[in-house]
């Protein structure tokens, strides 16, 4: 019993570690971001389209990791549930494990769904065209 | 003659900037906004966009929300709007198409793509 929340205990120390290797990334890639804009700003330099195509990436970049780490804070807080169920009965080893098991596919569904959502076109090169209704 | 307004609706910084960036030189009023919930509380104020650009995955309200909110506001109620989103679903844009939604474009976009669109609905020649 003690082995598996050991083993909980550290998949969620190193989602932990992902999750803030995730947000040191988006703040890096905004300052990034926020020095090219201010160039561009200051000087009123028209920026070519492939140079804003690039910019508009780190943004499609910032979502897709800060959807990662929704998925691990939904994950580490479902670990904590489990663990919290077998310090009240550690009976329920199964019945839990079950549980936690359903939580971790609905939040992989959920991610995917949200990396598809958060990817945009970024394969055409040309940009995307404008669909009119 | 004042400048049509067009209200950019984006809970990303990053994509506010591009989409300044892309239509510095149209001559347009460019308003920017972080949520659906302040564009809705300056249009209450008085401010009445000529077109609103809108991104889909927001917090609070998502621009599919925001649509509806607008088509029930007078002021806004045939107002066009675009959405500018990662997201390219069909389901999506027929829900969209069904509140009344103008056009779909999806990130990353192309600048000329995105200043012919709002000639094209603000008619700016």
């Amino acid at each position: 019993m003690a082995d598996v929340n050991s083993l909980f205990t550290s998949v969620a120390h190193i989602l932990k570690h992902i999750k803030e290797v995730n947000e040191s990334v988006i703040s890096t890639s905004d300052t990034a971001f926020g020095d090219i804009n201010q160039y561009f700003t200051e000087t009123g330099t028209e920026l070519p389209a492939h140079l804003l195509r690039a910019l508009q990436m780190q943004d499609i970049l910032r979502q897709q990791l800060n959807g990662s780490t929704e998925a691990i804070n939904l994950i580490n807080q479902s670990i904590a549930q489990y663990q919290m169920a077998l310090k009240a009965d550690s009976g329920l080893l199964e019945e839990s494990l079950a549980k936690l098991d359903t939580k971790l596919q609905h939040t992989l569904t959920e991610a995917k769904a949200k990396k598809e959502a958060f990817a945009g076109e970024t394969d055409n090169e040309d940009g995307n065209d404008v669909e009119f209704f | 003659m004042s400048q049509p307004i067009v209200m950019f609706v984006d809970d990303s910084e990053t994509a506010l900037a591009s989409t300044k960036i892309a239509t510095q030189n149209l001559p347009i009023d460019v308003k920017q906004y972080i949520s659906a919930g302040d564009a809705l509380a300056d249009i209450n104020a008085g401010i009445i966009p000529n077109l609103i650009i809108t991104d889909l995955n927001m917090p609070v309200m998502n621009g599919l929300e925001f649509l509806a909110a607008l088509r029930k506001l007078a002021a806004t109620q045939k107002t066009p709007v675009l959405m500018l989103t990662t997201e390219k679903k069909d389901e999506l844009k027929a829900e969209g198409k069904k509140l009344g939604l103008t056009g779909w474009i999806v990130k990353p976009f192309n600048p000329a793509q995105l200043k012919s669109a709002i000639n094209r609905v603000l008619r700016l020649g």
